[in-house]
Order: C-alpha cells, then sequence, then structure tokens
C-alpha cells in the first residue's frame, strides 16, 4: 500500500513541475529557517546546562534600593577583606545542611577596567578572561568542567594556583600537559606568580561566564562577584533565601546594625543557573544575557514561516484537485477509504519535504557559520555527531508535510464521490467565500505586519546610530589602556604638537557605564542611586566638542586652580535646583567618606550612555591636570583626530603609544565602533530578524503568484466565455484581482493594529525611539497589494489574451 | 441482487425541488445484462451511481444482495466496491500516474490482496485482455480503446458481482466500440458477471439482453430484448 503511495506521489510531483517546483522552494526555505531557529533556540536553552545537576546550582542577589546587586559584602566599597570575602561562601556550606558547596567568582577584567596580562618567560599575553575566586577547589564542586589535566580534587586547593583551559594551555605553552608549571599574572601595580594545579576542557560557549584561566587569590579585587551554591538534589531552593539572609547579617552584622543600611536593603532570593542567561544581566554579570523576547519573536517567525509554507502548499495542493478528482473518485469507486485517501495526500506532501531535506541540510551546513558570524553565538550543525539532531529534523519535516497536507487530505477525501466525477466541480463547493479565502487572508495579514514591523525596526535601529548625541564623535578615539596620570602625560606630550591630533583629553570614552553612584540634593534626605560621576581634564571636553565657560577658563590658564564640578540637566532636574550653580550636591551620601561638591557650572545633556535609557544625572569632576585625579580614575585618554586625515592621526596615536607603553599592546578605539557595539544585540537581531522576514515575505508572494495561476487556470472556461460575450481584456484582469483586493483589504484593518502594538512592545524598550509613522502600515499594505495584483494580473493578463476558442477548448 | 422500490432522487432549487428519479422500481437478478437507456439528463447516471452506493437517493429502499442500501455503514459500502462491484467509465479514469500494470493492480491493493497474489491476477487479465505487451505503458500513451479495455479489466479485476458501465464506449469509434461491448457480452454469457450499462445508443444497447427506458426520471419502459413487447410498466 505504502509504495504504491510513494510510488503515485513521486509520479504526481514528477509531472507537475511548477507545483512541484513552488512548493519544493517553499518546503526547503521554511525548513531551512525553522531548523535554523530552532537550533538557535536550543543553544540558548542550552546555556549552562552542561553542568552536572545543573538545576541544584543557584546564585544569591541581594535587593538595595530596588536593584539586585551581587553579594559580596563590602562595608566600603572595594575594600571588603579577604577574610569577609571568604565568610559568606564558608557559611554557606557549613550551616545550610541543604547546601553541598558554596563558591564566589568574578571574571574579569570588566569593561572599563585596564587589561590584564598572563607572562611566561619573555612572552606577555593580554588576557581578558581571568576568572578569581577566593573559594579554591569549592569553585569545582559547584560548577562541571572536565579536568584534562590534574585532578578535580586538588586543583586550585591553595591561593597562588590557577587551571587554565585547554586553548589557554596550548596558547601559553603550545601543551596542555603543564600541571606544575609556573606564570605570572600581572595587572596595572599588581603582579603575582602562580602554579598551574589542572587542565581543563574551554569552557563551551552557551555558558553565561566564560574564562581562560581560574585563579585562586586571597582577596578578589572587584566587588562583582556573585556566590553561587550547589543544594543536595530536589532541595526546595525557595525556603533558603530567608535562612542565607540571616546569614549575611551574622557574617556582616552591619547589615543590622547601621540604621542607614537597613533603610536599603531590600532581602535577598536565589536566582537559578538555568534562568541567568534569560533573565536580566546584573551590573557585573560577564557576557550579554538574551531578552527572551526575542527568543519568542525569532521562534514567532519561524513558526509563521512555516505557517506560511504550509498554506502555500495547502492552497496549491487544493487548487490542483481540480486537476486529479477523477482519480480520487475513481480510488473511491474502487473501495479505497476516506482514511486511506487522506494517507496517500499526507505521503504526497511527506514526500516532498523529505525531498527537500539533502537541500536543506546542504543549505544549513553554510548558513550556520553565516548565522554565527552575524548572531555571534556558536550553534553548531554537525548531523554525524548528531544522530539525534538528524531524526528531529526528518521528524520535522515529516510534521511539516503531514501538517500542510492534512487540510487538502480531509477535504478531498471527503469529497462525495458523485460530485468528483461532474463537471461542475468546484473545491470551494460554490460557494464565494471558503476558508481557502481565509487562508489567503492570513498570508496577507502576515505580509502587512510583518512588513511594517521590519520597516519600523529598520527606522528605528537607523535612528539609534545616527542620533545626535551632543557631543562629536568623528575622529574620536579612546585609548582605553591609559593606567596612570605617568603614562597619561607621556603620551599627551608626544601628541601635542601633532597637526593630525586635535585634541587630547584625560577621561573615559562614552559605553554602556552601568555603574551608578548615590547623591542628595544639600538640603534633603532623599538619596538617588541613578547618577553618573566623570573625572576627566578640560581636554576631554575639547576632545568631544563640548563647550562650557568654566571649562575655556581652564583651558586659558593650563594645570592652574583647583577641581571643579559640572553637572548636566539631567542632575539638576534630579536635584530640584532652580539655580544650580553654587549649590551643592553630596555624593555618595552613605558611604564611609560623603562628598559634598558645590556646583560650578551646568552642561546640556549628552547621550554617553545607550539611549535605551534616560540620559542619566551626570557629575564631571573636571580637574585642571591629570596628575589631580586620583589613580584610580585615570582609566583611558580621548583623542580626537583630524577628520580630514584620520588615518594619518590613527598611526600617530598607535605609534605614541607604542612609544609610551611598548610592554602594553593596546589598540585605539574608534568611538564610533564602540557605540555601534552598544546596539550589537538589537543590530544582530534585527538583521536576522530582517533576514527572516525578508524570507517570509518572499515566501507568501511565491505562494500568491502559484495560486493565482492555478486559479486563472481553474477559471479559463469562465474567461473564454466572458471575451467571446465581449469582455475586455481589462475587464478580465479587474474580475479576476476582485477577490484578492477585497482580501488585501480586510488583511490591512487587521495587521495594522496588530503590528503597531507589537512595534510598540519592542520601541518601549528605548528611551529615546522614532514616532511610528502611519504611513509605515499604508506603504506595507500597498506592498501587499502590488504583490498580489501583480501576480494576479499577470495570469490573468495572459490568459484573457488567449482566443476564446483556445480557452474554450481546453475544458 | 438489486431491488429499487420508489426510488427518488430530487435536488434542492431555490424553493422548488428538481426531480432526478421519480419513483423507480427496479429488480435485476444474477446475470442479467440491463441497458439503461435513454435521452440527456433523463437519469441514467444518478441511477447508476445510486445502484453502485456512489451515491444516496431521496427517497425509497434499495437492496443490495439483499441488504438494505440505506441502513450500511460507510465501511460496509467500502467493503461492497472492494468486492462486489466493478466500475467502468464513459472516460476511462484510469490513474494518469500510474502505468497498466499499476492501474490493475491499485483495486486489488485496496482489497488487501498480498503481494503475489495481486501479481497472479494482474498477470492473468493482462493475458486476457492481450496487454501485456502494455503493461509498463502509462495510459495516455494508450488509444481510447485500449485504455477503454484497461478500463474494463480494471472493473474486472476484482471478480465483482456486478459491473456498472457508465456509456463505456461513448467516447470511442465504433470499431473500439464494438470490441468493448462484445468484451461485456462475453463476460457476461462466460463468466455470468451482471452487467448494468447506461448509453444513449439503440445499437449499443442491444448487446444487452434487457432494456430499460428512463425519460425524466420515470422508468418508462423496461422488456427483454428478444421479445421486446413483453414488460410494459408505465406510471
Amino acid at each position: 500500500m505504502l509504495r504504491n503511495y510513494l510510488k503515485t506521489a513521486f509520479r504526481t510531483l514528477r509531472r507537475r513541475t511548477s507545483y512541484t517546483l513552488i512548493n519544493g522552494v517553499g518546503f526547503t526555505v521554511g525548513l531551512i529557517c525553522c531548523i535554523l531557529v530552532l537550533l538557535f533556540l536550543r543553544y540558548e536553552w542550552r546555556y549552562d546546562r552542561f553542568h552536572e545537576n545543573e538545576e541544584d546550582v543557584h546564585r544569591v542577589l541581594r535587593d538595595k534600593r530596588g536593584n539586585w546587586w551581587s553579594t559580596i559584602p563590602f562595608p566600603r566599597y572595594e575594600e571588603a577583606t579577604a577574610a569577609e570575602q571568604r565568610r559568606l561562601p564558608r557559611a554557606l556550606a557549613e550551616q545550610i545542611p541543604e547546601i553541598q558547596a558554596a563558591t564566589n567568582f568574578f571574571v574579569g577584567p570588566h569593561g572599563e577596567e585596564s587589561p590584564a596580562y598572563v607572562v611566561r618567560g619573555d612572552q606577555r599575553f593580554t588576557e581578558n578572561q581571568l576568572l578569581y575566586t577566593t573559594t579554591g577547589g569549592s569553585f569545582f564542586e559547584v560548577f562541571t568542567f572536565d579536568f584534562l589535566r590534574g585532578r578535580r580534587a586538588e586543583a586550585l586547593r591553595q591561593p597562588g594556583t590557577a587551571v587554565l583551559t585547554k586553548s589557554a594551555a596550548e596558547q601559553y605553552f603550545g601543551a596542555t600537559d603543564v600541571v606544575g608549571e609556573v606564570l605570572t599574572i600581572e595587572r596595572p601595580g599588581r603582579e603575582r606568580e602562580v602554579e598551574v594545579t589542572g587542565v581543563i576542557e574551554d569552557v563551551p560557549p552557551y555558558s553565561h561566564f566564560e574564562f581562560e584561566v581560574a585563579l585562586h587569590v586571597n582577596r578578589i579585587q572587584n566587588w562583582g562577584a556573585f556566590t553561587y551554591f550547589r543544594t543536595q538534589p530536589e532541595t526546595q531552593v525557595d525556603g533558603l533565601a530567608p535562612r542565607i539572609e540571616s546569614l549575611m547579617n551574622e557574617v556582616r552584622p552591619a547589615r543590622v546594625e547601621d540604621p542607614g543600611l537597613r533603610a536599603v536593603l531590600g532581602g535577598v532570593r536565589t536566582q537559578a543557573l538555568t534562568d541567568i542567561h534569560l533573565g536580566p544581566r546584573m551590573l557585573y554579570d560577564p557576557k550579554p544575557h538574551r531578552d527572551p523576547r526575542y527568543l519568542w519573536a525569532f521562534g514567532a517567525i519561524g513558526v509563521l514561516i512555516l505557517l506560511i509554507v504550509g498554506i502555500n502548499y495547502t492552497n496549491l495542493a487544493v487548487a490542483l484537485s481540480t486537476e486529479r478528482r477523477h482519480e480520487i473518485g475513481v480510488r473511491k469507486a474502487m473501495g479505497s477509504t476516506r482514511g486511506q485517501l487522506s494517507l496517500q495526500f499526507l505521503t504526497e506532501a511527506m514526500v516532498l519535504t523529505l525531498v527537500c531535506l539533502p537541500v536543506v541540510v546542504v543549505a544549513l551546513e553554510g548558513l550556520v557559520p553565516v548565522f554565527n558570524r552575524v548572531m555571534d553565538t556558536h550553534v553548531q550543525f554537525d548531523l554525524l555527531r548528531s544522530p539525534r539532531l538528524l531524526a528531529g529534523m526528518v521528524g520535522l519535516a515529516l510534521l511539516v508535510g503531514g501538517v500542510a497536507g492534512s487540510y487538502p487530505a480531509l477535504i478531498l477525501s471527503r469529497k462525495g464521490t458523485v460530485s468528483l466525477f461532474e463537471g461542475s466541480f468546484d473545491q470551494d463547493g460554490g460557494r464565494r467565500w471558503s476558508p481557502r479565502h481565509a487562508l489567503i487572508g492570513v498570508q496577507f495579514v502576515l505580509l502587512i505586519s510583518l512588513g511594517s514591523i521590519t520597516w519600523l525596526v529598520n527606522s528605528q535601529l537607523h535612528y539609534l546610530q545616527t542620533k545626535d548625541l551632543g557631543f562629536r564623535t568623528q575622529g574620536l578615539v579612546e585609548l582605553a589602556a591609559v593606567d596612570s596620570a605617568d603614562t597619561y602625560r607621556r603620551l599627551k606630550t608626544r601628541l601635542r604638537d601633532d597637526p593630525a591630533v586635535q585634541a587630547v583629553g584625560a577621561g573615559i570614552g562614552p559605553g554602556p557605564g552601568r555603574f551608578e553612584v548615590t547623591y542628595r540634593a544639600e538640603n534633603s534626605e532623599r538619596v538617588y542611586s541613578n547618577g553618573d560621576v566623570l573625572n576627566v581634564t578640560p581636554g576631554w571636553f575639547e576632545a568631544l566638542g563640548i563647550t562650557h565657560p568654566v571649562v575655556e577658563k581652564m583651558q586659558a590658564a593650563p594645570g592652574e586652580g583647583t577641581a571643579r564640578m559640572l553637572v548636566n540637566r539631567a542632575a539638576v532636574e534630579a536635584l530640584d535646583y532652580e539655580t544650580a550653580v553654587g549649590r551643592s550636591v553630596v555624593l555618595e551620601p552613605e558611604g564611609a567618606a560623603p562628598l559634598r561638591r558645590t556646583i560650578d557650572g551646568v552642561v546640556d545633556d549628552f547621550h554617553f550612555r545607550p539611549l535605551y535609557q534616560r540620559v542619566q544625572p551626570t557629575f564631571l569632576r573636571v580637574h585642571p591636570q591629570v596628575e589631580d585625579m586620583s589613580t584610580l580614575n585615570v582609566r583611558a585618554a580621548l583623542i580626537s583626530l583630524d577628520p580630514q586625515n584620520l588615518e594619518e592621526g590613527l598611526n600617530r596615536v598607535r605609534a605614541a603609544w607604542a612609544d609610551v607603553r611598548p610592554d602594553t599592546p593596546f589598540p585605539p578605539q574608534f568611538v564610533d565602533d564602540q557605540l555601534a557595539r552598544l546596539y550589537e544585540e538589537e543590530q544582530r537581531i534585527g538583521q536576522m530578524g530582517m533576514g527572516l522576514t525578508v524570507i517570509a515575505l518572499l515566501l507568501a508572494a511565491l505562494g500568491l503568484v502559484g495560486l493565482s495561476a492555478y486559479v486563472v487556470q481553474r477559471r479559463t472556461t469562465e474567461i473564454g466565455v466572458r471575451k467571446a460575450l465581449g469582455a475586455s481584456i481589462s475587464d478580465i484582469v479587474l474580475r479576476l484581482n476582485r477577490e484578492f483586493l477585497i482580501l488585501v483589504g480586510l488583511a490591512f484593518v487587521v495587521a495594522s493594529p496588530l503590528a503597531y502594538w507589537i512595534a510598540q512592545q519592542w520601541l518601549a524598550s528605548f528611551a529615546y525611539r522614532i514616532d511610528v509613522p502611519p504611513l509605515v502600515f499604508v506603504g506595507a499594505g500597498a506592498g501587499a497589494l502590488v504583490v498580489s495584483l501583480a501576480a494576479a494580473s499577470y495570469q490573468a493578463w495572459s490568459t484573457a489574451r488567449i482566443s476564446p476558442a483556445d480557452a474554450l477548448r481546453q475544458e | 441482487m438489486i431491488h429499487t422500490r420508489n426510488l427518488t432522487k430530487a435536488y434542492r432549487n431555490g424553493f422548488s425541488r428538481t426531480f432526478v428519479l421519480r419513483q423507480v422500481d427496479l429488480d435485476i437478478d444474477e446475470g442479467e445484462f440491463v441497458t439503461i437507456q435513454g435521452p440527456s439528463g433523463a437519469g441514467k447516471t444518478t441511477l447508476l451511481h445510486i445502484l453502485g452506493l456512489l451515491d444516496a437517493p431521496t427517497d425509497g429502499s434499495y437492496e443490495f444482495m439483499g441488504e438494505p442500501v440505506y441502513e450500511m455503514s460507510e465501511n460496509r459500502r467500502t467493503e461492497i466496491h472492494r468486492s462486489q462491484i466493478g466500475f467502468v467509465f464513459q472516460a476511462y479514469h484510469l490513474i494518469d500516474d500510474l502505468t497498466v500494470y499499476e492501474n490493475l493492480e491499485t483495486p486489488l491493493i485496496y482489497k488487501g490482496l498480498s503481494g503475489p497474489e495481486r501479481e497472479s491476477k494482474v498477470a492473468d487479465m493482462l493475458d486476457r485482455f492481450s496487454l501485456v505487451a502494455k503493461q509498463d505503458l502509462f495510459p495516455n500513451q494508450l488509444s481510447g480503446g485500449q485504455q477503454q479495455l484497461v478500463g474494463v479489466a480494471r472493473a474486472l479485476i476484482i471478480e465483482p458481482t456486478v459491473i456498472l458501465a457508465d456509456e463505456p464506449t461513448g467516447n470511442l469509434q465504433s470499431q473500439q466500440s464494438e470490441e468493448i461491448m462484445e468484451t461485456m457480452t462475453r463476460l457476461n454469457e462466460t463468466d455470468d458477471v451482471t452487467i448494468v450499462q447506461v448509453t444513449h445508443s439503440e445499437k449499443l444497447a442491444r448487446y444487452g439482453e434487457r432494456i430499460v427506458e428512463l425519460d425524466d426520471g420515470w422508468v418508462e419502459d423496461d422488456y427483454q430484448i428478444d421479445q421486446p413487447e413483453a414488460v410494459k410498466t408505465g406510471h
């Protein structure tokens, strides 16, 4: 029986070339997109699931002033002692029986920090992925990494030991057999030797933290470390949070004793390891997280593409059934049951999808690397090593074929035998409107809504790239490796008289900068926590093209006077000052040493941070010379180059840097590029989403072209009769298009609000965004209209042109 | 084997009803060769479809092989199609995508026969209708007469008790027509297959032994050809 079905299916498909081609292309492209989306979703879903019993691993977050933070207790910012840092993880493991092991770690250097180096002999490697933990071996009890060399139980047991990944070991030593070897880790002002105690497999890219070197240190230099713990299997972790909180109070009594601190603490919660990647990115989380809304969006686009492909198939198969009605009738008269007929049509659809599969595989081999490049992912497509993937793909192909084929199978097998033999056979049962029209309507809704959403996303992305930020970015270069006043001074001296360099200033460039300071107005108790502090020299303003009388005065007398304080308009507003100049602001009012500063001037708001967020209240501390800045604040130099002479200028900066710090290879970065990187995720998702959407649009258009061809073919006799009665070609084209016109109109009414709503949801995540122009929807509607009219009209026109006699003879 | 009483078929057409068959009483015994004759639109094809369980009457009763048809389940009808009734169509209705061999094999597949059984039956049939040389051709590679020969072979291959033929030679030239009709007569005579054919050709009607004349849904006449005046019914 199956053999017979298969045979019929193959022959049917071979004989009806255009039908097979349209559906084959549809299925192929649809499967490619869908599998790509599935691979991507699987990749994202697999994040952090490679650890043993990953559901038993959690981390601790604490609420301070409504924000969730990491948990290294720090009385005064970075001043927690080694013992203080160790207390919490130790207490967790010792005093809560459900907790098997606890660890803390920090991966750095982070963001705007200076780079670190791994030194072996006379070789020096920049290394941005150093993992610091004070808990030693517990780290490997909480997280699972496979040891290639050394033993897990002995790794990282003593401070001053390290574990390398395979690729790090190969980079530094050219071998993995390096247990017992010694490396030097160098960070500004600090050097230490570490002994290698193990080599592990590389950390998979689907881990929310990656590292090349894990270091057991006495003290983590950064307070942004999170505390993680592993519970006994099947522990209800919800019940642990209050106990963890009381432990934290024990470890750090100030949490209870200090009324000021108590007032801002909001409690403790735990976050499952597997929820981290798709949750909001916390301060100091090392890698970008994925907004699950984008995953939903991708999934939705994947489903929509399959829907479109399915509708195309359904429409064409039903249209084609006119041609095959006798076959169906005969089969029924010979005793085929409805089920057998359905199965035959299903087989046909499934055969088609299976035939497409090899093409899909080949295409994916080529496309997955492209996808990874665009999305910055490491999605793998390795059929040979993953039989489950192959089985999954075959299963998906069968499912798609089955679903696409089910409607035709159902309605064709249901037809009364007699009606199949009669000349007046019409798959719509003679009704003017049928489910088929609903399906085409859905296609139009998808065309219009996807089209307009794509348009809007594109506009917003363009807006992000081109909005006037309030400072000059062209020709602006940041050197982020400046780590001391001396370095800066020498660099500046080298570049001062260079004609290709316009200005040099100390201070960081624009970026994500999620570090926030607290502040309050001089005579208010209300503390705000969204402040941004920038420590700069006057040259920084010059480089950015921001002018202010206070700065100009300082530049007129270089190096003289004291540091001044400028604030932006957002700060004035937050402080609620009518005239800000002369009044003061208290920075870090709850810290050990609150700073009271008098405001010397107000600058206009400028967008130094991503456009997701409103411009932060910003406090600019302008130092007459770099030596006045604390070492901690000397982190980068901004250099503005002559826009006419960028290449030359960049070479000068490179050469100057190589002279000043030959030991620290570090490339200068164009600020434009850095800014573009802020919206990288949006750009990536936008590009990929756009690609998929365009494919969806093309598939929908393809389906409409195919369908109209069949519809017109079916009405050839009608066209012949009408022509014989004197209808002109345009009459006929119009008549054949009327159906589509009505459908596009209805679809427009449904799709516009839908698309508007979805686009609004997305745009709401940006503080600065475009207004949605209504023209977009009209444009998308018009586009859908043009596509359908073009498709139908061409067919109608070419059919209408043939002589009535020919048209009638075909019946 | 076929007994109808008061068989009526009507279509609702706006507010009025259009009758296709009116109170048809028909009794056909096993082994008969009956020709249903009448002008276009007389209801011949509809009657044949109802007799072949492809269509249901609006009113009246129909017993097939002693079984009331209106009580039959869908499955029972399918079973009868598989084993009792063979259809021959005016337009042959061979399946375009299957070869001659496969067209003959298809009803046997539905009947659930095993591969070797099918093979021997198809081989028999090809032999009997001298189609062996054509077995791997597709329908569009055959002449109309050859196609209809396949059509008849296909109807016969399930060894039905009755063959229902709707204008079996309507699309054929006269010489081919005669060949087909002679084949059918031979089947009737030697294999004792009951044959009900529909035609509007006087000449072809002579091949049967009994003629039922249909006009505007009424049975106008029902007589044996040997004694054309013997049976007369009216309304």
